[in-house]
C-alpha cells in the first residue's frame, strides 16, 4: 500500500519521504530506557497470619493474663505450639538448635532437625483438625527466615496442613516465673 | 538525500521500516514488563522464601505496607531514616489507624478500618523485632495482616 502511494506520487513528480531515521533513533532511546528499567523481581506471595492475642501481647507473663468470657481471644490457647530454640551462646543465636513441639497428646517433644519436625508434622497431619491453630514461638535473636521456614512447613498441605498460624512471644523474653 | 546522486552511482537506501517495527514491538514488551518500584514497597528488603506463599489477591486496595529492614527497623515511605524507637513505631501506627478511621467516616462509613497490613520483613531481621511490630500493629487496632514472602519456583 505504501509502495503504491509512493509510486503514484513519483509519477506525479512529487516525492514525499517519511524520515524514518529520527523515529528509529527515538525508538532506540525508548528501548534503551525500558531495558534499563526492566528488573524482573522475584515473585512475591502472601501468607495469612493471625495476630498475637491481645492478652498475650500486653502481658509478658502468662500468669498476668486474666481471661474473661467477653474476650474470646484471651482464652484462645493453641492446640499446637512449636518453639524454635537457639543455643543462646552469643555466637549461634541467630540459628535454630532444636525444636520443641507441644500437642494435646504430646507435651514438649524435642526434635533436633527441621526434617524431623516436618516428618512429625506429616505423621500428625491425619489427626489434626483443619481449623486447628498452630502457634510458633522462637528465641528472640533467631533470624526471621527460620521462623518462616517453620510457618511454611505448617501451612504446606503436604506437611502440616494447618490453615491458621500465629506467632507467640519469644520464650527467652518472658520474665522467669516466680517460684 | 538523492540530489547529489550522479549517473552510474549506486543508491543504497536501506529499508528501515521493518527495523522500526521490531524496535517498537520490543518497546511494547519492555513497557508492559517493566515493574516500576511501587512507592510503598521497598525493593531493598530481602524477603524470606516460602513454598506455601500464595499468589497475591488482585482486588486488595486498602492496604498498609510495613517494610522491616535487616536491622528490624520500620522503614516508612517518604522518610529517609527508619523508625527506630518503639514510641516512633507506636505513633506511626496509631496515626495511620486514626487516619484510616477518619477516611472511612468521610466516605460515609462507620469508621471501621478494614485495611490489610502487609508485613514485608527482611529475612535477616530477628524474630523479636518482627513479633514486637506485630504486637504493636494489633495494639494500634488493626485486625487483618498478611505476610509477604518470595515464592519458590
Amino acid at each position: 500500500m505504501f509502495g503504491e502511494k509512493k509510486r503514484r506520487k513519483r509519477e506525479a513528480g512529487i516525492e514525499v519521504e517519511l524520515p524514518i531515521t529520527p523515529m528509529l533513533d527515538m525508538a532506540f532511546q525508548l528501548f534503551a530506557f525500558f531495558v534499563f528499567m526492566y528488573h524482573p523481581s522475584a515473585l512475591e506471595g502472601q501468607m495469612q497470619l493471625n495476630l498475637p492475642p491481645s492478652g498475650e501481647a500486653k502481658a509478658a507473663d502468662k500468669n498476668d493474663v486474666q481471661p474473661s468470657e467477653s474476650d474470646p481471644e484471651l482464652k484462645l490457647d493453641s492446640e499446637v505450639t512449636i518453639t524454635i530454640k537457639t543455643k543462646q551462646d552469643g555466637i549461634n543465636d541467630s540459628m535454630p538448635s532444636h525444636y520443641m513441639i507441644s500437642t494435646p497428646v504430646d507435651t514438649a517433644h524435642r526434635l533436633d532437625r527441621l526434617e524431623d519436625l516436618e516428618e512429625y508434622l506429616k505423621r500428625q497431619r491425619s489427626d489434626a483438625s483443619k481449623d486447628e491453630e498452630v502457634t510458633i514461638k522462637a528465641d528472640s535473636r533467631l533470624k526471621y527466615t527460620y521462623v518462616i521456614q517453620i510457618m511454611d512447613a505448617c501451612l504446606n498441605p503436604k506437611i502440616g496442613g494447618f490453615k491458621h498460624v500465629g506467632f507467640g512471644p519469644p520464650p527467652d523474653m518472658e520474665p522467669p516465673k516466680s517460684k | 538525500m538523492t540530489q547529489g546522486l550522479q549517473l552510474g552511482e549506486v543508491k543504497a537506501d536501506p529499508n528501515l521500516t521493518p527495523l522500526l517495527d521490531v524496535v517498537l514491538q520490543l518497546i511494547m514488551f519492555f513497557m508492559v514488563g517493566v515493574s516500576f518500584v511501587s512507592n510503598q514497597v521497598n525493593a531493598g528488603i530481602d524477603l524470606p522464601t516460602a513454598q506455601s506463599a500464595r499468589p497475591m489477591e488482585k482486588g486488595l486496595i486498602d492496604v498498609l505496607f510495613l517494610n522491616v529492614n535487616k536491622d528490624g527497623q520500620l522503614e516508612v515511605v517518604g522518610q529517609d531514616q527508619p523508625l527506630t524507637t518503639p514510641d516512633q513505631v507506636n505513633f506511626y501506627l496509631t496515626q495511620q489507624y486514626s487516619d484510616l478511621k477518619r477516611l472511612d467516616r468521610d466516605r460515609g462509613g462507620k469508621g471501621v478500618v478494614n485495611t490489610v497490613v502487609i508485613l514485608r520483613a527482611d529475612q535477616r531481621a530477628s524474630y523479636r523485632e518482627v513479633y514486637d511490630l506485630l504486637r504493636r500493629v494489633k495494639e494500634a487496632g488493626f485486625t487483618r495482616i498478611q505476610m509477604r514472602a518470595k515464592t519458590k519456583t
